[in-house]
C-alpha cells in the first residue's frame, strides 16, 4: 500500500483549505462527522448491495462500518435537531469504500463537499452549483462544463405510462444502454421480457382465477380480499402490511401482465429523452415538448429547472449542457442533478437534490441538496490564499431572489461570508440582518444601499461588528 | 508437535444427540467421563480427542485450528466461511433441514421471490422504510436476497423464536431453518416455493492448515473416516440369502448375474446345502449384497429363478478398497 508523499499531502491540504474557505463564504459551517457509524445507515441510503464495498466489522452485536461518504451521516445528525431546522454544513476527510478492481491503496479516498438540509427550491439548487463552480474557479480551473439533469422531471414524465414501479425501476436501471450502439431499445425490451414479464407469467395469478369464478365483472378488490384473507384460516399476522397494501399489489400484478404496449411507449420516450444533450436554449424547448399541455406538475418542475439555470447564467456560468438523462443514482436523487466535467469528461464535482433521504433515515420530511468534489481529479488538475470574519444574512422573496443572489455574490468577493434565507422561513428572527427592498436596494439596519454603494455597506457592516 | 487429532462435536441442540447416535452406529461410541465436562474420547480410535461445543462454535473452533475436525450443520459452514475450512463429507445422513424464506400467510399476493422483490420496493415507497428480515443467517440471507434483485432490506438479527418475529412486530418476514415446516405454519408463515436458500444436514468439516501440518495425525483421521465410510456404505446395502434348487452352482450364479441388481458387488456366492435327507440334496444357498433401494426387486427376481426362504439383513459396514472420503481429503490437502 503506497502513501501520498509529503508534497502531495501539502498540496491536498492547501486545496482543501481553499475549498473550505470558499464554502465558508456561502455560510457553510465545517462539521466533523464520525469515521465509524452503524452500517445500516449507509445501506439505507444506497441499498444493501453495497455491503461488500463497505469496510464493516461487528462489535458488541452491532454491525459497524467505516464511512464511505458523508451524506448519510449528515442526514442522521440533522435528525437530532428540532423540526424545521435549516443547516449548511461542509465536510472533508477520508472516506473508505472498496470499489471492485481497485488496488489496495485506493480503499481510502479524500472527500470534500457540502449539504444544505431543511430548505428547497431553485435558488438553493443554484447556490450549491455556484458554490461548486466557484471553488473550481478559485483554483484557476476554468475549462469545464456543468452538465445538468433532472431526476424528478424524468420520473414524473415516466409516470405518464402508468407502469408498474418495478418495471419503471428496471427501465431507469438500464438507461445508460441508450448510450451504447450495440444496446438500446431492443436490447432493453429483450431484458424486460426475460426478467419481468416472463417471470410474472409463470406466477399463478389468484386474481384471475377469482375473476373467472365470479363471472365477467370488474375487479372488486375488497370482495377479492374478503375471500382471500379469510382470517379464520389465515390468521392475523400481517407483517407490517395492510389489506390495502395487498389489494393494491394484486391489482398491479394483473396490470403488469398486460403492460407491454406501455413499456414500448416508455422506451420510445426514454430513447428520445436520452438524445437531448445541448445548451439550455436548445434543450429546454425540446424538453417542454415532452410535457403534456395540462400537466401542471411537469410544467412546474421544468420551470423550477429553468429558474436554476437562469440564475447560473446570470452569474456568468455559460458552460452549461442540459443532459436530462444524466444518470446519477436515480434511486437516490429526487430533483436536479449535476456534474462538473472536464473536456475529457472527467468529473470534478457532482451532486443534486435528494428530498426523500431525511424521511428514510430520520422519519421526518426535509428537503436537501448537496455535492462533493472529486479530490483526486482536482489535485491532478489544480495548480495549487482566511476565514471570513464578518457574516451577513440576506433574506429574499420569490420576487427579488435574483437581486439577492447578485448582492450576495458581490459581497462575497469582498471576502465577507453571506447566507441567503427565504423570507418566510421561520428560522430567520433576529439573525436576519439585511433585506432587499422593492427598488433592489440592500437595506441594513434601516439604511438603504444602492448597487453603487457596496463599499459603503461593507464599511458599515464591518463597523457594526467591531 | 502432538499427533493428536481433535474432533469438535455439538454439545447441545438439535443435532447433538443424533451425532452421538451416528458415531455409535459407526462403531465409535463416545466416552465422556463427566457429563459437565467439554472433553471426551472415542475409545475405538487412539489418538483422537473430543471437544464439545455449541453447534455454531464447532465451526469457529475448526476455523481457527483449535480442532482439526468437526461435525456441524452444513448451513453453518456456508454461513461462516473461512479460508482454512474445508468440507470433508457433506452428507452424514441426519440433521436434514432447509434454510427458507417465509412470509406471513396473509400476503396472498406474494407467491414467489419476484413478488417479494416488489413488496420490498413497496415498503420503501409507501412506508418509507426497508423490509425487515429476521434471521440468524445474515450472510446467506443477504446473498440470496441480492441474487433475487432485492437490495433494500434491513436484517434483524435474532437468535431464538425467529418464527414469531412478524407476529411480535419486529420483522416483516423471516429466513429460518425448517425441517417439516410445522413451526412456520403454526406461526402463520408460508414458505415461498423458490425461497429455499440451501439444503443442510450434518457434515464433517476440517481445518486444512492444521491437518497439513500434522501428517502423522492423518493416519488417525484415516481410521476415523474408514469407520464413517464403512457405516454410511453399509446403510445402503442388505445381505440377502436364499435357497435355490439346482444341480450346478454355475447355472444358479448365471441366473442371478443376469439381473444387475442381484449380481452382487463382485458376484453371487453359491454354496451347496448339505441336506439331511436326500430330497433336498440339490439345493444351494445364495448370498448376495443388494442395495436397499433394490431389495424388493431383488427378492422378486430370486423368486422368479426358483429361490425361496429369502432372508435380508441390513449390513453394518461395507469397507471398499479404500475410504473414498479419505482419498478425497488427501486431494484437498494436495497430498
Amino acid at each position: 500500500m503506497s502513501f501520498p508523499s509529503i508534497e502531495q499531502n501539502q498540496h491536498r491540504n492547501q486545496l482543501v483549505a481553499k475549498l473550505r474557505h470558499h464554502m465558508a463564504l456561502y455560510g457553510y459551517q465545517s462539521v466533523e462527522l464520525p469515521f465509524i457509524e452503524e452500517a445500516d445507515l449507509f445501506l439505507t441510503r444506497a441499498g444493501d448491495q453495497i455491503i461488500n464495498r463497505l469496510f464493516t466489522f461487528e462489535r458488541f452485536g452491532k454491525q459497524l462500518s467505516l464511512r464511505p461518504e458523508f451524506t448519510a451521516s449528515a442526514v442522521y445528525r440533522y435528525g437530532n435537531l428540532p423540526d424545521d431546522s435549516i443547516v449548511r454544513w461542509q465536510f472533508d476527510g477520508p472516506v473508505f469504500i472498496d470499489i471492485e478492481g481497485q488496488a489496495a491503496n485506493h480503499y481510502q479516498n479524500y472527500s470534500i463537499g457540502a449539504e444544505l438540509i431543511g430548505m428547497g427550491g431553485p435558488v438553493l439548487d443554484a447556490e450549491i452549483m455556484l458554490m461548486a463552480i466557484g471553488g473550481l474557479k478559485a483554483q484557476h480551473i476554468t475549462n469545464f462544463t456543468l452538465v445538468m439533469g433532472h431526476i424528478g422531471l424524468m420520473r414524473h414524465l415516466l409516470s405518464y405510462f402508468s407502469l408498474d414501479k418495478r418495471t419503471e425501476r428496471f427501465l431507469l436501471h438500464h438507461l445508460t444502454a441508450f448510450n451504447h450502439a450495440d444496446q438500446g431499445k431492443a436490447h432493453i425490451l429483450q431484458k424486460i421480457e426475460q426478467a419481468l414479464i416472463g417471470q410474472q407469467r409463470k406466477a399463478d395469478t389468484q386474481l384471475t382465477e377469482i375473476q373467472q369464478d365470479s363471472g365477467p365483472v370488474e375487479v372488486n378488490t375488497a370482495r377479492i380480499l374478503d375471500s382471500l384473507l379469510d382470517f379464520d384460516n389465515r390468521g392475523t399476522t400481517m407483517g407490517g402490511r395492510t389489506r390495502e397494501d395487498i389489494a393494491r399489489r394484486l391489482v398491479q400484478k394483473q396490470k403488469r401482465a398486460n403492460e407491454l404496449p406501455q413499456i414500448v411507449d416508455a422506451l420510445d420516450f426514454l430513447e428520445q429523452w436520452s438524445l437531448v444533450n445541448a445548451s439550455h436554449d436548445e434543450a429546454f424547448p425540446v424538453i417542454a415538448g415532452f410535457i403534456k399541455a395540462d400537466d401542471v406538475i411537469g410544467a412546474a418542475l421544468l420551470a423550477e429547472w429553468q429558474t436554476t439555470v437562469n440564475l447560473l447564467a446570470q452569474h456568468g456560468i455559460d458552460q452549461i449542457r442540459i443532459s436530462p438523462a444524466l444518470s446519477r443514482d436515480w434511486d437516490y436523487y429526487t430533483g436536479s442533478v449535476f456534474e462538473i466535467q472536464t473536456d475529457n469528461r472527467e468529473t470534478l464535482a457532482g451532486g443534486g437534490r435528494y428530498d426523500e433521504l431525511v424521511s428514510l433515515i430520520c422519519g421526518k420530511d426535509a428537503p436537501a441538496v448537496g455535492f462533493a468534489y472529486t479530490v483526486d481529479t482536482l489535485l491532478r488538475i489544480a495548480k495549487v490564499g482566511v476565514t471570513p470574519q464578518t457574516a451577513v444574512t440576506i433574506t429574499y422573496t420569490d420576487q427579488n431572489s435574483e437581486q439577492a443572489t447578485h448582492w450576495a455574490m458581490r459581497i462575497r468577493q469582498a471576502n465577507i461570508s453571506v447566507q441567503l434565507l427565504p423570507q418566510m422561513t421561520s428560522a430567520i428572527s433576529e439573525d436576519a440582518s439585511a433585506i432587499i427592498n422593492q427598488d433592489g436596494h440592500l437595506v441594513f439596519k434601516n439604511k438603504s444601499y444602492s448597487a453603487d454603494h457596496l463599499n459603503a455597506f461593507i464599511n458599515d457592516l464591518q463597523g457594526s461588528t467591531t | 508437535m502432538t499427533n493428536q487429532i481433535t474432533l469438535a462435536l455439538p454439545s447441545k441442540g438439535v443435532i447433538a444427540e443424533p451425532t452421538a447416535s451416528f458415531l455409535r452406529d459407526c462403531g465409535l461410541r463416545i466416552h465422556k467421563p463427566n457429563a459437565r465436562q467439554y472433553t471426551g474420547t472415542l475409545p475405538a480410535i487412539s489418538g483422537m480427542d473430543l471437544l464439545f461445543q455449541r453447534v455454531k462454535d464447532v465451526v469457529y473452533k475448526v476455523s481457527d485450528g483449535t480442532a482439526h475436525l468437526g461435525i456441524t450443520g452444513l448451513d453453518l459452514v456456508h454461513e461462516y466461511p473461512h479460508d482454512d475450512l474445508i468440507v470433508i463429507h457433506d452428507r452424514l445422513g441426519y440433521g436434514h433441514c432447509q434454510l427458507v424464506v417465509a412470509v406471513p400467510e396473509s400476503w396472498v399476493d406474494v407467491e414467489n421471490m419476484v413478488d417479494l422483490a416488489d413488496v420490498a420496493l413497496d415498503f420503501r415507497q409507501y412506508k418509507q422504510r426497508n423490509l425487515r428480515v429476521a434471521t440468524t443467517y445474515t450472510h446467506l440471507a443477504r446473498r440470496f436476497l441480492h441474487a433475487h434483485d432485492i437490495h433494500h432490506f434491513t436484517l434483524v438479527k435474532a437468535e431464538g423464536a425467529i418464527e414469531a418475529a412478524p407476529t411480535l412486530g419486529y420483522a416483516d418476514i423471516v429466513i429460518d431453518l425448517t425441517q417439516t415446516g410445522t413451526t412456520l405454519r403454526e406461526n402463520r408463515l408460508r414458505l415461498l416455493p423458490d425461497g429455499v436458500i440451501t439444503w443442510s444436514q450434518a457434515s464433517l468439516i476440517g481445518n486444512q492448515r492444521v491437518l497439513q501440518n500434522n501428517p502423522e495425525g492423518l493416519e488417525t483421521v484415516r481410521t476415523f473416516l474408514e469407520h464413517i465410510d464403512g457405516a454410511l456404505q453399509g446403510r445402503r446395502y442388505y445381505q440377502v440369502t436364499a435357497n435355490i434348487e439346482g444341480d450346478k452352482p454355475e447355472v444358479i450364479a448365471q441366473k442371478l448375474a443376469q439381473n444387475p441388481i442381484t449380481k452382487g458387488l463382485k458376484g453371487p456366492t453359491v454354496a451347496p446345502i448339505y441336506a439331511v435327507d436326500s430330497d433336498n440334496s440339490h439345493w444351494h444357498m445364495i448370498t448376495i449384497t443388494v442395495k436397499d433401494s433394490d431389495l424388493s426387486n431383488a427378492v422378486e427376481h430370486i423368486r422368479a429363478i426358483g429361490g425361496t426362504q429369502c432372508n435380508a439383513v441390513p449390513l453394518r459396514y461395507v469397507f471398499m478398497e479404500e475410504s473414498a472420503t479419505f482419498a478425497n481429503l488427501l486431494q484437498q490437502l494436495n497430498r
